[in-house]
């Protein structure tokens, strides 16, 4: 009777240990992910205010946009319409680090660092600290992501002086 | 309806009832034994009923039982326990002033199966002729895993969900943050549940003092009324022992380093330092508990008292927590057949938040700011039942509870606290005429809050419920029955609801039932829901003073029952030797004004509104056997379900389509192998803003080892043994693998 029950236990052990699926992983979305990766460089001083920093990735500018209720709303409306994707936060009062930012695939007008003040609500007191661009003469260059794939090198600076300042948007 | 109505309906009703004469007849009484057929040991805690009547008592410590008050005639007297067949003697003759000797033998069963509920009618009945479907986790069941939180006990139930502390009955709720509950949770009969939310401490109750866990899955608002809509939970507590007892449960575990290096947020985690050869029991990440309890019967009174104590380091950043709770439980029989329960529960909280990670790559590490969020809380819940059993044919109960909570967020952006209050008071009756056992009542309800973040509010709550169950030549039961309630939100306004119920049970061959059901239910817009207005990790949420309207939810349910033993003959019979049960249910709900978390672009913050009508049907198979004479033991439940939100044709948010539980146990001696598995498929649907997130299913197995010397139990298990990572909500990661040793015993 013992074997039995030794050989039914073995069996469902067997039936239940055989799922090998993957579960969450450090890296997110699959083998469908694509997006941009690259470095942060941070000059000037961390604000003690500083509450995170994310990178955005735009497809268009809010131009002209200076109140921070238009702003917000346009912020809000570009998250839902897939024109605007945010990285996971960055690590604070540090140097600089590598990232990484899942977007759709598509062509994307700015790459930003975006800063975000403490004892505020979501997407609200948010300024520009720096964006991308591989030619010191412009202030951006444009990023094109292809499906499946990352584009790399996506480098820049971010001064957090901006933080500080007035300009949310420059 | 003037708020002291709500006073005067019970306490009228209270009188009547108390008004009611008892029998003039000089009536008479039966005594007896109940033994262990095979040992013939006394059973203590078996319950002795006499049918047809509300009349019933539970062994005592040597096995006796006594039923008073009964007046003479012929009567058919069952008992029952877990783990043994019923058995029923009739034709049981009690005269004018006689006492009646009965000995009950009873014979085990292989398989631990309840017999009797006493939830979803709130009134004791077998659970073949509840016209719902109700699962029990018994006390067994409970010592044989090693859990620490009654949230747990529940995770192995079929059908049953739990997301961040949020219950969640075959898909009803999925997660909205606990901002209201569709399932009801009680202790003993009485609601335990926040007066903000409805949400529930699973740490307040210790689990070692836990007889037995009743699920009734689908509306119980023709009873309970608002937030039943979806199910109840109550969970029945031991009752205090005749002959004094000290029990104790300590463990300890430690936490397994996450599978992948990126995760590893410290070097803390046992197995790295075991890896490092650096290892410190000391400082490595533990979760510990100790709990001491005491019982006994001092006089008249029957006392029991447990103090616990929980301390955890936790497996991500500010995962720590740090709690006590204490519980006490009198009861006192004042006469044979009146009987006073009163039982209070203290229970503090200081743990830390984790409201989502810092990113995938950092998953078990909160943002920076975050680092070091702290929630207090303390809970306090006072209840007192008193139970009269007028006459043999009516009996009444009355019902008080007190509970409150009080918490305080200590976050880098909020710092919001509250203190609720709900206190409860009803009154039951219990009549039985002819083939009628009718159950009918009133209950007030009354919630205070006191936060920034809700403003001082009130509500109150006035209900009148009656349910008629009808047995049809023994075989057929019906139940028929409605409840009427009255809200009230203090400055916003009134609603009322009227919830019936129809079902149908039935024995139409041995070991089988079937079941058909019709209920409806409704959950009135909880204090949070309504007033709720906090900032949160850049969150914003804001009052809606506009939510009056409760959700309802018609809710009907078929299913089928059949037990099955082979005893005797042959190769099946005598060593295969299966005994069992097989249940299968259909499930169907419809929802209007479904209350959900909505974002609203005017006010660029979350509100809850009135948005959803939704669906949601499946089927639920339950599967359980002894074989080999109770050597294995097999358990399985998979639930099917196809939540719809009929206003986009999306499944409802955080639901899985499937969910599927199943374990053994085998028995060698004084060794005892266990193995649990879960499964939930991959939820299809969740809030926006996290859409684009990774998102897996559930695959949860533990395995344990128990080793039983007389009164003590020493065991090991391996929680998560596959060490699988997944997340129920967005952004949090559910325990990495654990293992745990505990020892308990008896004294």
């Amino acid at each position: 009777m013992k074997r039995c029950a030794c050989s039914a236990l073995l069996a469902a052990l067997l039936l239940f240990a055989c799922y090998k699926g993957n579960g969450l992983d450090p890296v997110s979305g699959g083998e469908d992910r694509a997006g941009i990766r690259g470095h942060i460089s941070y000059t000037g001083a961390w604000p003690d205010s500083t509450r995170e920093v994310r990178i955005a990735v735009m497809k268009s500018y809010p131009e002209g946009i200076s109140d921070p209720d238009s702003l917000l709303a346009f912020m809000i409306e570009a998250l839902n319409t897939g024109q605007l994707f945010f990285s996971d936060t960055l690590t604070r009062f540090i140097g600089g680090q590598d990232y990484e930012c899942d977007v759709e695939p598509g062509e994307y007008e700015w790459i930003l660092a975006a800063w975000f003040p403490d004892i505020t609500l979501f997407l609200t007191g948010v300024k520009q600290l720096g964006a991308y661009s591989d030619d010191p003469a412009r202030t951006h260059t444009p990023v094109r992501v292809m499906p499946g794939s990352f584009t790399e090198q996506i480098d820049m600076e971010a001064d957090l002086d901006r933080a500080a300042g007035d300009v949310i948007f420059y | 309806m003037k708020p002291s109505l709500y006073i005067v309906i019970p306490l009228l009703w209270a009188a009547a009832a108390g008004s009611v004469p008892a029998q003039q007849t000089v009536t008479g009484r039966i005594t007896g034994i109940v033994t262990d057929r095979e040992t013939g040991k006394p059973l203590a805690g078996c319950n002795v009923v006499v049918e047809s009547t509300v009349l019933g008592g539970a062994a005592d410590s040597g096995g006796r039982f006594t039923i008073s008050r009964l007046r003479p005639g012929t009567y058919a007297v069952t008992a029952m326990m877990i783990g043994y067949r019923n058995e029923t003697k009739r034709d049981v003759r009690v005269t004018g002033g006689g006492s009646t000797e009965i000995a009950f033998a009873l014979k085990p069963t292989t398989l631990e199966m309840p017999t009797m509920v006493v939830t979803a009618s709130k009134r004791q009945q077998s659970i073949e002729d509840t016209p719902v479907s109700v699962d029990v986790v018994n006390r067994e069941a409970i010592e044989s895993r090693n859990v620490t939180t009654l949230d747990e006990v529940l995770t192995n139930t079929a059908g049953v969900g739990i997301i961040d502390g949020q219950l969640d009955i075959r898909g009803s709720t999925g997660f909205n943050w606990s901002a209201g509950s569709r399932v009801l949770f009680m202790v003993d009969g009485h609601p335990m549940i926040s007066g903000e939310t409805g949400g529930i401490s699973w740490d307040a109750i210790p689990v070692e003092q836990i007889e037995a866990v009743e699920v009734v899955k689908g509306a119980g608002s023709a009873l309970y009324g608002s937030n039943a809509m979806a199910g109840m939970v109550n969970v029945i507590t031991r009752d205090p022992s005749d002959t004094p007892v000290t029990r104790f449960r300590v463990s300890l575990g430690y936490f397994d380093e996450p599978a992948y290096p990126e995760w590893r947020w410290t070097d803390r985690f046992l197995t790295t330092q075991i890896a490092d050869g650096a290892v410190n029991l000391g400082t490595a990440l533990s979760a510990q508990s100790i709990d001491l309890s005491h019982s006994r019967k001092a006089g008249p009174v029957g006392l029991l008292v447990n103090v616990g104590r929980k301390v955890s380091d936790g497996y991500h950043q500010n995962g720590d927590y740090s709690r006590w709770n204490v519980l006490a439980k009198a009861r006192i029989k004042p006469a044979s057949n009146q009987t006073l329960v009163i039982s209070t529960v203290y229970a503090s909280d200081d743990h830390g938040d984790f409201l989502q990670w810092k990113s995938q790559e950092n998953a078990l590490e909160v943002p920076d700011a975050e680092l070091g969020n702290r929630v207090t809380n303390e809970k306090t819940n006072i209840n007192a039942t008193f139970k009269h059993g007028v006459s043999a044919l009516f009996a009444y109960t009355l019902k008080a509870n007190f509970y409150r909570v009080g918490w305080h967020n200590h976050f880098y952006d909020n710092d919001d606290y509250a203190v609720t209050d709900r206190a409860g008071f009803e009154v039951q009756t219990d009549y039985i005429r002819g083939a009628h056992s009718i159950t009918a009542g009133s209950e007030v309800i009354y919630h205070q809050v006191e936060s920034p973040m809700y403003g001082n509010q009130r509500t109150g709550d006035a209900a009148l419920y009656a349910e008629d169950v009808i047995s049809v030549g023994g075989t057929v039961t019906v139940t028929a029955g409605s409840r009427f309630d009255y809200h009230h939100v203090e400055g916003i306004g009134s609603d009322r609801q009227i919830s019936p119920r129809v079902g149908l049970s039935a024995r139409p061959w041995r070991g089988g039932s079937l079941r058909l059901s019709a209920g409806y239910g409704f959950r009135a817009p909880s204090i949070a829901e309504v007033f709720a207005n906090l900032t949160v990790s850049g969150f914003r949420v804001v009052p809606n003073l506009e939510l009056r309207e409760a959700e309802r939810a018609w809710n009907f349910e078929t299913g089928l029952h059949q037990g099955f033993s082979f005893g005797s003959g042959g190769w099946l019979g005598t060593v295969l030797n299966p005994e069992g049960m097989v249940d299968l249910a259909f499930f169907y709900s419809r929802y209007t004004n479904m209350i959900d978390v909505d974002l609203n672009t005017d006010l660029m913050a979350f509100q809850f509104i009135n948005l959803n009508k939704a669906r949601n049907m499946g089927a639920e198979l339950r599967v359980a056997a002894a074989l080999f004479r109770g050597m294995l033991s097999i358990n399985s439940g998979l639930t099917c379900m196809d939540p719809v939100n009929l206003e986009t044709d999306k499944m409802l948010n955080y639901r899985s389509r499937y969910r599927f539980t199943g374990g053994f146990s085998l028995k060698l001696g004084r060794v005892t192998l266990a193995y649990d598995y879960r499964y939930a498929s991959r939820t299809e649907e969740v809030v926006d803003i996290f859409r684009s997130d990774q998102r897996v299913p559930m695959h949860v197995m533990d395995a344990r080892i128990l080793y039983r010397l007389g009164a003590f139990q020493i065991g090991f298990e391996t929680k998560n043994l596959r060490n699988y990572h997944y997340s129920l909500r967005q952004r949090s990661i559910e325990p990495v693998r654990q293992f745990v040793l505990s020892l308990r015993g008896e004294i």
